[in-house]
């Protein structure tokens, strides 16, 4: 698990755009999903569009960022409660830090 | 002769099936009975069907989307409805002694009955839910399910060493689907895909068939009838897809009125509460089908060749339009998503074949858009009439009935 943290209410566009691609969305879609955006409940995604988001995380992200794995571990209640937040926190590795880019 | 107890939920895309199956049944000279809800089940079997009630109840059987809905599904209906129906079950298999009985998947408490009393049972899987374990890759989840069919079982009374999943019949799973649409996995030698049993749902009698054009491409609209409390946003989003596609396409569109924007239909559009899907099919006057990936509007479009455009809620839904998609025989969009454009693009490539020019004519821009490849792109309708003949190929009712027969004839 990442020891980064999220402090502001924004997510990190390179998950934004695999959310987007894998949810088939409409151009501005992206501008409601926030950390606290549940997979399920608010965002819409069915097991099909999870899986492709699955396959696109690892494909672009690596190997290791196992949404899967990560939802395989989890119960109904679980599941239905994860959000954009915990991928972020859970799964993504660190953001580089660079003098322009403070830690969110 | 036999006698076979037909133990169904209140639910119509679950009754319509058996119909065509009891007709076959009694056409070779057995009896059949329903077990339910009579006020469900009459109407739609009419008076002359035998119905063995189990008494009433409302129950909150679909609703919402993704893993709330199978929430409610389980709390809200399948639970609760078996036990609320296990005694009235018990009474009605003491008093009708069925030879067999099939058994919904969606009402365990006719499995947990028929094992107490020592009585052959098959599973129906009308839908593709736990055909093809679509959560398999969420063991949490399917565990969840398991556990709460246990604890019927344990409240039933029926000993813990003797527990039978009583979703899978070990002696006979009839499934109203065929491999093109449950994935790769092999089955177990007990099941039999028999493809969809076509039996016709009460219409509504006006239909005004005078109105439809045959210089045109008609797309039927139908989200269901129990979709009614999450469909209306994506109905304006589809009416305004269905405009897109210009004068030759003329839309027949089945929902509740309340549910459409009526300002904005086309003028040319059929719209009613009730379709008589099977009969347009089968006249050939449908030329794409959108849906929610229900089992059966799927098996009914696939085995009349048409192609789909499938935009999934919830359950086996998404399952089901993934492997729709997969086989070519339609595309997939997103319920809550798809715009107007995107649908109508999926539209465009679903109803023009390669190479036949016919796209020409569909509205401005027909190559454009999210699902459109080159000009010479997939030939939906081919891959829909291939799957289809796979369906029918399954053998539907006649199949099904010699199946119930061979097992009747074992439990003797």
């Amino acid at each position: 698990m990442n020891d980064h943290t999220l402090t502001a209410a924004r997510v990190r566009p390179e998950l934004l755009a695999l959310l987007a691609e894998a949810a088939d969305a409409p151009p501005g879609w992206t501008d409601r999903v926030t950390p606290d955006s549940r997979l399920d409940a608010d965002l819409l995604l069915d097991e099909g569009e999870l899986g492709l988001l699955d396959r696109l995380l690892r494909e672009r992200l690596g190997r290791s960022v196992d949404l899967a794995g990560l939802r395989a571990g989890l119960d109904l209640d679980a599941l239905e409660a994860l959000t954009v937040g915990d991928l972020e926190r859970d799964l993504l590795p660190p953001e580089p830090t660079s003098p322009n880019r403070g830690r969110r | 002769m036999s006698r076979f107890l037909l133990v169904v939920p209140p639910l119509a895309g679950h009754i319509h099936p058996t119909v065509g199956l009891a007709r076959e049944l009694t056409a070779r000279g057995h009896q059949v009975a329903w077990t339910g809800s009579e006020a469900v089940l009459r109407p739609l079997l009419g008076p002359d069907a035998t119905v063995l009630p189990t008494g009433s109840r409302i129950f909150r059987a679909q609703s919402g989307h993704g893993l709330g809905a199978l929430r409610t599904l389980w709390e809200g209906f399948i639970v609760p409805y078996a036990r609320f129906t296990a005694k009235a079950l018990d009474r009605v298999v003491t008093e009708y002694r069925p030879d067999v009985l099939l058994v919904d998947q969606h009402t365990p408490a006719g499995a947990l009955t028929a094992h107490r009393h020592g009585l052959s049972w098959a599973s129906l899987a009308p839908g593709a839910m736990e055909i093809g374990r679509p959560f398999r890759a969420l063991p949490k989840v399917e565990s969840w399910m398991t556990d709460q069919l246990t604890a019927l079982w344990l409240r039933a009374g029926l000993p813990p060493r003797e527990y039978l999943d009583p979703r899978f019949s070990p002696e006979l799973v009839l499934a109203l689907t065929a491999p093109a649409l449950t994935g790769a996995e092999p089955f177990p030698e007990q099941y039999a895909l028999v493809g969809p049993i076509l039996t016709e749902r009460p219409a509504d009698p006006s239909f005004p068939w005078e109105r439809l054009d045959p210089a045109r491409r008609r797309v039927l609209l139908t989200m269901g009838t129990l979709a009614a409390d999450v469909s209306a946003d994506f109905h304006a989003r589809a009416v305004r897809a269905l405009a897109l596609l210009g004068d030759h396409v003329q839309a027949v569109i089945a929902a509740p009125t309340q549910s459409l924007p009526l300002a904005e239909l086309p003028s040319d559009a059929v719209a009613v509460e009730r379709a008589p899907v099977l009969e347009l099919m089968s006249r050939g006057l449908l030329d794409a089908v959108v849906c929610h990936g229900g089992m059966n509007t799927v098996g009914e479009a696939l085995s009349h060749s048409i192609p789909l455009v499938v935009a999934p809620i919830r359950h086996d839904q998404p399952f089901v339009a993934a492997q729709v998609q997969a086989a070519g025989a339609g595309l997939r969009v997103p319920f809550a998503r798809v715009t107007p454009p995107g649908l109508a693009a999926a539209l465009r490539a679903v109803l023009a074949g390669p190479g036949d020019g016919l796209g020409d004519g569909l509205g401005d821009g027909f190559r454009d858009g999210p699902c459109d490849g080159p000009a010479e792109g997939p030939d939906y309708r081919a891959a829909a009439a291939r799957v289809g003949a796979g369906l029918r190929s399954g053998g539907g009712a006649p199949v099904a009935a010699d199946r119930l027969e061979a097992l009747a004839g074992r439990a003797r």
